[in-house]
């Protein structure tokens, strides 16, 4: 090979590299972060309870002094902590001036709607007690709902229960008067709300 | 030895170092044979309640939890449903899987008291299982969750983690 050969290779060499690094002096630098994977994805409030469609109570011919102990598991199943109220949005009729009404929460070992059997109170008892038209009257929507939790806790968290015991009695100083009135049928309602 | 039979000498070895890295490379950036260098899958199983029916473990907790799963590779679990109600019900058990991953790859069988209740793929659990479980007022049944994926699967599971919620559905017997 001839020394002009060589040295014009040499200087093609030269040039080439030169280039590549005049590209990394001259190119401009870039960086770039990214915050991928956003998504919301909403909670749920979400109650139930055991009794398959069928009422706690139905008495027909009931006497004064009859009373009716029954018990219903409320389960919240729900993702977002919640509170819950009892209410009634029926519209009690005239013999509930001469019905008593007890509702107290508690537990139950095994719960079989509407059975009462095994049932402990909570420590703090009931959490109404007076006539049903009073409940009708003055508990009739979840803004003036008995407000409950599970044991001593402030709010209903996911597959918590709370078994109600609910006691209706004809007052046994009912009057002549109540004989043939009736209560109608009237709905107990849990509410949930998320906190 | 002459210059020239020296240079070619150096060109070989050189040549042969080149292309002994040039293997090395190749063979180390392929992938491992079998399912050994691939991701496991994952499947957990919960059971959710509701009024009508409580379940021992209730979600959160899980009743199975498959942990690394490749195909061939099995996985069980157990729960117990009771009938809280004062009616005989008919409960059926609905997979609420939290993806599509493994709809068609992963296999569920549920079964109680040895009766097979579903035998199929995820996917066909959404629909719910084929039996249901008769359940007296009070009465309690235990179901067996057996989830696997089969042997002959090649791909498709690759690194899926899935979270299967069993969702009680009842219907009141007379």
């Amino acid at each position: 090979m001839r020394t002009s050969t060589k040295v014009l290779l040499t200087a093609l060499c030269v040039g080439a590299l030169g280039s590549l690094a005049a590209m990394g002096v001259f190119g401009a630098f870039s960086s770039t972060t990214t915050n991928a994977g956003n998504t919301i994805t909403a909670g749920t409030v979400a109650i139930a309870d055991n009794d398959a469609g069928a009422a706690m109570y139905s008495i027909a011919g009931a006497k004064p002094g009859e009373s009716v102990s029954k018990c219903i598991k409320v389960t919240y199943t729900g993702s977002l902590d919640a509170d819950v109220r009892i209410y009634t949005g029926s519209t009690i009729g005239s013999l509930g001036q001469y019905v008593d009404l007890t509702i107290t929460p508690g537990t139950q070992t095994t719960s079989t709607f509407p059975s009462c059997t095994g049932f402990t109170a909570d420590p703090g008892g009931a959490i109404y007690t007076g006539t049903l038209q009073n409940f009708g009257s003055t508990k009739n929507s979840y803004a003036n709902g008995v407000v409950d939790y599970p044991g001593s806790g402030t709010k209903w968290a996911t597959n918590e229960s709370v078994v109600y015991q609910v006691t209706a009695s004809l007052q046994s100083s009912a009057p002549d008067a109540a004989q043939g009135l009736t209560t109608g049928a009237h709905t107990f309602t849990w509410e949930a709300r998320n906190q | 030895m002459n210059a020239s039979v020296a240079d070619r000498f150096t060109r070989a070895i050189g040549a042969a170092i080149g292309l002994g890295l040039v293997a090395a490379l190749i063979v180390a950036a392929r992938p491992a044979g079998g399912h050994g260098g691939v991701l496991p899958a994952s499947l957990r199983f919960t059971a959710e309640l509701d009024g009508a029916v409580m379940v021992e473990p209730a979600a959160p907790r899980p009743l199975l939890a498959s942990g690394s799963m490749r195909p061939g590779n099995h996985a069980s679990g157990a729960m117990t449903i009771t009938n809280q109600t004062g009616e005989t019900l008919a409960v059926r058990l609905r997979a609420k899987p939290s993806s599509t991953a493994l709809d068609g790859t992963a296999q569920v069988r549920l079964t109680s008291g040895g009766r097979v209740l579903a035998d199929g793929t995820l996917q066909a659990l959404r629909q719910g299982t084929a039996e249901a479980i008769r359940l007296q007022p009070g009465g309690s049944a235990p179901v067996r969750v057996l989830a696997w994926i089969p042997a002959e699967v090649e791909t498709g599971y690759e690194g899926r983690q899935v979270a299967v919620a069993l969702e009680p559905v009842e219907e009141t017997l007379p």
